[in-house]
């Protein structure tokens, strides 16, 4: 598999370079967004790794030219921390949106995240016949108690794999710890306790590439929890 | 306690009334003997008017004494309907009926009676010229007991009304020309110190003195709101300037970061080179931390974050923070001892900023508490405030600035040496949070004991 690397600094896109290649990807660089353009016209790549901040064509533009021809997983690079940044990326058309300085070992899982989505999801769309729910890449088949992140299968205790089960099936909604408790235990919650949230942590801990930054279950402070639909 | 019932109030009114029709009449009688010469009875009426005429003295001087008042330590004077009617009129009133009944009187005399007529009609007449003079009487005993005999009538409510439409329009309408100029004048000063930045006076309304004054205020408005506005942007620019740097900080940080893990990575047998990239790898991951921190910082104080205040339970937030944490202070080995109440406590604020506020308070106590010792966490409700309350013993003992608040402002850790991790930006951003949202955030230290409170009013 061929991932095509873009950022004006090289020793950055150097470095990735290495991480990926202890992967076993091959890697095409790129130093702007236009060599990165027409990098992916000539060549078949799987994967697109790009910064925002570059000369001649910023990484935000060429994920809009790139998305009106190619359906490949973009990941946006950038020191832009901010959330508007973020939204931004995302809504041009990137997969995902990580930002620097990064951890090598996260921007390696989410390379892997991404390509598992892209190719297995691509051929493996429409088995319902069980009892299967789906939310962007984590399923949970509730007649084999399995559940997989992009795939790849994740090993969760009872009590952890009910309280998942019980926010993927509601997806979008928010549960207080109150009702999460009500609903597992089965019976009255008896007030304040780190007990729910502790398990939900848990969770996060294992379906989450980082879990201070989950895609899957959020927390919604003074509120609950809940799985983005 | 003595009681001074309806019933003996009417008694002595009566006793009074008795006495006095005993006194008339026994006067109208001798008047009535004199003039027809026959003195023999004179003494033992004269003896009765005198009778009735002490008599009446005492009925009298106990109404006096009782009139007002329900029993004898009653302190607030009760008022009867007639109490309501204005001095003056009442006894305006008053004079005209006496007038009226004397003149009658006088023309009783000038009547040919019978002597038992001339008394019975002198008795009716005492009856009625009593029961007047008593409410009258009683009525002004009242009035003067509960001092109001000369507020309640109807001159010193005019005069009132009078004086306190003069002393408004002394001060809403200066008589002088200079006076109302002096006025606008102050006028515009007072909005200008509360404020009210684009008050401005129109000069040309202005002459002689008034007019230097009038150009001055102006002046003053005009350098205040520039200060302001150079101020608000100067933070802004700081702001901004900081987050720039930062994205420049942060690109040759990646490579560093990136460098020191694939260095990490080889193998490399020097001792030496392995302590030295142990070192290397800490100090990037906390000059990491730094620059997140600078930034976060830098655009809290500056007010630059956008809030999304919802109602939310501070109860849920605190059981969902104490589970992201629980182990991190097992591994120090703190004990949490954490009192929340049962049932929500709701506030107004935005819930990822407060985690973010608490989220610090937290990881402080989870870096600098003493090993081995318990963490307090604790939500009340004092007076329609949630108060959000954290004790730990810390490491450090902390004296003169440091525990009189200075660890709340930006860049102050407890240590001063700065060696170890954390970037002594927490409690800064903590208090900045807290007090964007109209929360407010007190640090006490005393000696080694800790104490912070975040409180916010109850939604």
């Amino acid at each position: 598999m061929t991932i095509l690397v873009c950022d004006d600094d090289r020793e950055i896109v150097d470095a990735i370079e290495i991480y990926l290649l202890q992967e076993g990807y091959e890697v095409c660089k790129a130093y702007d967004g236009e060599q990165a353009v027409a990098m992916m016209k000539q060549k078949k790549i799987d994967l697109l790794i790009i910064d925002v901040m570059m000369p001649k064509l910023d990484g935000v533009r060429a994920t809009l030219q790139i998305r009106k021809e190619s359906s490949i997983p973009i990941i946006i690079l950038s020191a832009k921390a901010e959330d508007t940044d973020k939204i931004l990326g995302l809504n041009v058309g990137a997969d995902d949106y990580i930002t620097k300085p990064f951890n090598p070992l996260e921007l390696v899982a989410r390379v892997k995240s991404q390509l598992r989505r892209y190719t297995t999801f691509s051929n493996q769309a429409g088995t319902s016949a069980e009892e299967v729910y789906e939310v962007r890449g984590l399923t949970i088949n509730d007649s084999l108690k399995k559940v997989c992140v992009d795939g790849e299968e994740v090993k969760l205790t009872p009590i952890e794999y009910n309280i998942l089960l019980l926010l993927v099936k509601n997806k979008g909604k928010v549960f207080s710890i109150n009702q999460i408790y009500e609903s597992i235990w089965n019976e009255e919650a008896i007030g304040a306790d780190n007990t729910v949230a502790v398990h939900i942590r848990h969770i996060r801990e294992k379906i989450e590439i980082n879990p201070k930054d989950p895609r899957y279950l959020k927390v919604v402070w003074g509120v609950g929890y809940k799985i983005e639909a | 306690m003595k009681k001074y019932t309806l019933g003996r109030k009417l008694f002595a009114a009566v006793l009074h009334q008795m006495f006095m029709i005993m006194v008339v009449c026994s006067l109208f009688a001798m008047d009535e003997l004199v003039r027809t010469h026959e003195m023999e009875n004179l003494m033992e009426l004269s003896m009765l008017s005198i009778i009735g005429l002490v008599g009446t003295f005492i009925a009298l001087a106990y109404l006096t004494n009782v009139s007002g008042y329900r029993d004898e330590d009653e302190k607030e004077v009760f008022f009867h309907p007639i109490d309501k009617v204005y001095g003056d009129i009442l006894t305006i009133l008053f004079i005209l009926v006496i007038w009226v009944l004397l003149r009658y009187t006088l023309h009783l005399r000038k009547q040919d009676f019978e002597l038992a007529g001339l008394l019975v009609s002198a008795g009716t007449l005492t009856y009625l010229f009593d029961i007047i003079f008593m409410t009258f009487y009683l009525s002004i005993i009242r009035r003067s007991k509960a001092n109001i005999l000369y507020t309640r009538t109807l001159l010193y409510v005019v005069y009132a009304k009078i004086s306190e439409r003069m002393a408004a329009r002394k001060q809403h309408q200066p008589v002088t020309r200079k006076a109302r100029e002096q006025r606008k004048v102050c006028d515009a000063i007072e909005a200008i110190a509360s404020g009210e930045l684009d008050t401005t006076l129109s000069v040309e309304e202005f002459h002689g003195t008034e007019k230097h004054m009038a150009e001055a205020v102006n002046h003053i408005r005009d350098g205040m709101s520039e200060a302001l506005a150079r101020n608000i942007r100067n933070e802004r620019m700081k702001a901004d300037l900081i987050t720039n740097v930062s994205h420049d900080i942060k690109t040759p940080l990646t490579s560093i970061v990136n460098y020191v893990d694939l260095l990490k990575r080889e193998e490399i047998d020097n001792e030496n080179a392995q302590k030295y990239i142990r070192i290397l790898d800490d100090k990037s991951q906390r000059l990491k931390q730094l620059t997140e921190d600078l930034v976060e910082a830098s655009k809290i104080s500056s007010g630059n974050v956008k809030l999304d205040m919802q109602r939310i339970d501070f109860v849920e937030l605190l059981c969902q923070t104490g589970g992201e944490f629980n182990e991190r202070f097992e591994a120090r080995n703190l004990t949490i001892v954490t009192k929340l109440p049962h049932d929500p406590v709701y506030i107004r604020a935005d819930g990822r900023q407060l985690y973010r506020a608490i989220e610090n308070l937290y990881t402080n106590a989870a870096k600098y508490a003493l090993e081995k010792t318990r963490v307090y966490v604790e939500l009340g409700v004092e007076k329609n405030e949630a108060v959000f309350t954290m004790k730990n013993i810390s490491k450090n003992v902390y004296q003169g600035d440091l525990a009189k608040g200075a660890l709340a402002e930006r860049f102050v850790r407890g240590e001063t040496s700065r060696t170890t991790e954390g970037s002594g930006l927490g409690l800064s951003i903590t208090k900045s949070l807290t007090e964007l949202m109209g929360g407010t955030f007190t640090l006490t230290i005393d000696g080694d004991l800790f104490i912070i409170t975040v409180s916010f009013g109850i939604a």
